[in-house]
């Protein structure tokens, strides 16, 4: 291995005495930047201060603010309306949907990157095109397999589904990533006397970390938003998931705003928590998957 | 073992399961609630693992359907109710789902508006048998039984309703004090009323006018309910764009932006409920089934009153769509299904859920609670219905279409009468020539 003892210096040019050519300190640019994200911001936070206020306060109250403070909200939905099932079992299905739809996406995504073999145009377009094919299509035949499966009514069946329909765009971000880095990296461990998995353990699997991040973070979310399978493939009331159990607060006849309000809460707390921790890498990961280097 | 040892034993035994026979037989007939069923009935009444879906499921009625569940499975041991509950905005997608999968409930109850497909998929049985052989069957109201028939095709029963929900005008009682006003009773009253109540400096309107999703049902009932038209088809064509349809149309629509907030024209029915509730608007329409929602906000500041009267002096009520019950042709316990439908329809079961909800029960001898009795919503609805001078009119949930064109096709074009950009007289035009195609498929298909 090289130690570098000496950097290379180059000569800082003198600061310009005439004033000429003197570089001014930038302005802040309040109107042309503040501004406009300052309303961008006003526009994004207001649902979340309506879901605080109405999920806070107590029923029939009009206070802007969250006062007197209640939980009694939180009580109905967690308790009588069940989200403690439901909350238990989306998380169950998005943890477990983000680990099978990452492994698979690496595998996937790996072969697309790193392979030349006859089929990878027609398996490219064909995951390009499933894109297109709104979920609602998938649900009848889908279903009739899952039936065949034993799968309906079953969490096991929602995690199918659920990675079956993200892994396209997961396996896609992931062979951006993964084409990305350079092969020779792959190649010394090789020369080195690593096997080709081991090389991928030692070598790629750190440098991969923004994309697992960013696709497993999108799986996770994908999962835990995704109402319309939840609805379609469970007949449980104790099986449902959240995106589910949210829409049984707004009825044809009764909206009941606090408790819609606490819901909604309570699932976004996780989505919120996710992007809290994972943000810094989700440019990164995204990024990764536009633009092939 | 000898042969007499054999005969002993064969006879203890028979005399030992005659006697537990016996006994079960007491205990269930004196637990299980009364039924009689038609011969041929299928699965047995007394043991069943159902599954009831319920299409509006929510922290205000599923309680109430898990209470009465729990009395019924406490009466009839041998039968199990699994309850799912679904939103209602997606039941409908979730039968059909179930069906096209092969996995339908037991029973469930589906919304008159959506009944006629299921019926066109031959999914659910007709419940004529058993209701023929109901002791229960004279407590029903008629006219609802007759209304549900009609919308699953006029010939059989195919959900057995179990409330009425009929539109309503509810109004804030305090404003109309304060500017000694009457709450309406015709529609020239109405329309001065929306007109006298609006302030807008003071960000006050008289009326909210439905544009979103879900307005062309409450448009229709007050087209009927203005011009006194008792039937949407006469001589086999559509009435909607009859001259005094037109006018009633363009009279109301006339009423957005002036007496009613510019932001109806997007507005469903939670905005309505929150515009009226947060105290913006005097009155809106909708059915007895927001009571809840408007004690909650305004306690007894919302009064309630039935539709006005048109210039006859005649009250014209279009049914809203009602939920039923309904048993799936694809169960092996119709029997049990129906024991358990007769529970939910008794006169307790209804007296039950329906004074909670504040809607009218279906059967009649539930209605004397003493609970409706302070129910000015439910009596001013009662009172419409009783009154002799008062025509029903029921949709014609029938036409496969009719919940498509409804829902989906007439909501852009309503919203474009609001803002000026379509004539009353063009919406109207369209609207009847799109029924009018319904029906001629649906006579097509009938081979009429």
């Amino acid at each position: 291995m090289t130690t570098i003892t000496d950097r290379p210096t180059t000569a800082l040019p003198e600061p310009d005495t005439t004033g000429k050519l003197r570089v001014r300190p930038k302005k802040p640019r309040l109107f042309s930047v503040g501004l406009p994200l300052a309303l961008y911001l006003l526009f994004t936070l207001v649902p979340f201060y309506w879901m605080i206020v109405f999920a806070f306060r107590p029923a029939g109250s009009n206070s802007m603010l969250p006062w007197p403070l209640t939980f009694e909200h939180f009580d109905t939905v967690w308790n009588t309306l069940g989200f403690s099932f439901f909350f238990k079992n989306s998380l169950i299905v998005a943890a477990l949907s983000l680990v099978l739809t990452t492994f698979v996406a690496l595998a996937t995504g790996y072969a697309l990157a790193r392979f030349k073999f006859r089929a990878k145009v027609p398996l490219v377009m064909a995951l390009l095109c499933s894109q297109f094919v709104p979920g609602a299509m998938l649900l009848i035949p889908l279903f009739q397999v899952f039936r065949e499966m034993n799968l309906v009514n079953n969490l096991t069946g929602l995690i199918v589904a659920d990675t079956v329909f993200q892994l396209p765009l997961a396996a896609m971000l992931m062979a951006g990533f993964i084409a990305q880095i350079p092969v020779e990296l792959e190649e010394a461990a090789m020369v080195d006397g690593c096997s080709r998995l081991r090389a991928f353990r030692i070598i790629m699997l750190p440098l991969l970390r923004p994309g697992l991040i960013a696709v497993g973070s999108f799986a996770f979310i994908g999962s835990w938003n995704n109402f319309l399978f939840g609805l379609m493939f469970i007949s449980s009331q104790e099986k449902f998931t959240l995106p589910v159990g949210l829409s049984y607060t707004i009825g044809s006849y009764n909206v009941d705003f606090g408790v819609l309000a606490a819901g909604g809460l309570i699932a976004a707390v996780p989505v919120v928590a996710v992007f809290a921790v994972i943000q810094k890498y989700l440019v990164q990961g995204l990024s990764a998957g536009a633009v092939k280097g | 073992m000898t042969f007499e040892k054999r005969i002993h034993m064969n006879r203890r035994t028979l005399l030992r399961s005659t006697l537990v026979g016996a006994a079960a037989t007491l205990v269930l007939a004196s637990c299980s609630s009364e039924t009689s069923l038609p011969d041929g009935a299928l699965g047995d009444p007394n043991n069943a693992q159902l599954t009831f879906w319920d299409n509006n499921a929510g922290p205000d009625r599923t309680p109430l359907y898990e209470e009465l569940i729990r009395r019924f499975e406490a009466a009839n041991p041998g039968i199990d109710i699994q309850y799912v509950g679904l939103p209602s905005d997606s039941a409908q997608q979730k039968y059909q789902t179930a069906l096209a999968g092969g996995s339908a409930p037991d029973l469930g109850i589906v919304s008159t508006a959506y009944l006629a497909p299921l019926v066109a998929q031959d999914a659910v049985i007709s419940l004529d048998d058993f209701m023929a052989a109901s002791p229960q069957r004279d407590e029903y109201d008629a006219g609802i039984l007759e209304s549900a028939r009609e919308s699953g095709g006029g010939e059989h029963l195919f959900g057995l309703p179990y409330t009425s929900n009929n539109a309503t005008l509810w109004y804030r009682a305090d404003w109309f004090a304060e500017a000694g006003i009457e709450p309406p009773d015709t529609y020239d009253e109405f329309f001065e009323a929306a007109k006298d109540l609006t302030d807008k400096d003071d960000g006050r309107y008289g009326f909210t006018i439905r544009g979103g999703a879900g307005s062309i049902y409450p448009l229709l009932q007050y087209m009927f309910a203005s011009t006194g038209i008792e039937s949407f088809f006469e001589n086999g064509e559509s009435t909607l764009n009859r001259p005094e349809m037109v006018d009633a149309i363009e009279r109301f629509a006339a009423l957005y932006d002036v007496a009613t907030p510019t932001a109806d024209v997007n507005n469903g029915f939670p905005q309505m409920v929150a515009s009226f509730g947060g105290g913006s608007v005097a009155m809106m329409q909708h059915n007895l089934g927001s009571l809840s929602n408007h004690e909650k906000a305004l306690g007894d500041k919302a009064g309630a009153v039935a539709l006005p009267r048109n210039e006859d002096g005649k009250r014209t009520v279009m049914t809203d769509p009602f939920p039923s019950y309904t048993v799936f042709k694809s169960s092996k316990h119709q029997a049990a299904a129906w024991k358990f439908l007769e529970f939910m329809t008794s006169q307790e079961s209804q007296a039950y859920w329906n004074e909670r909800v504040g809607q009218i029960p279906v059967n009649k001898a539930a209605r004397s609670a003493p609970e409706f009795a302070s129910m000015p919503s439910v009596q001013a609805a009662l009172a419409a219905l009783d009154d002799p001078k008062t025509v029903l009119v029921t949709p014609p949930d029938y036409l496969p279409d009719f919940g498509k064109i409804v829902q989906v096709q007439m909501l852009g074009q309503w919203q474009k009468v609001l803002i000026g950009q379509l004539s009353a007289q063009d919406f109207a035009d369209d609207f009847a020539e799109k029924l009018d195609r319904s029906m001629a498929k649906y006579v097509a298909r009938q081979g009429k």
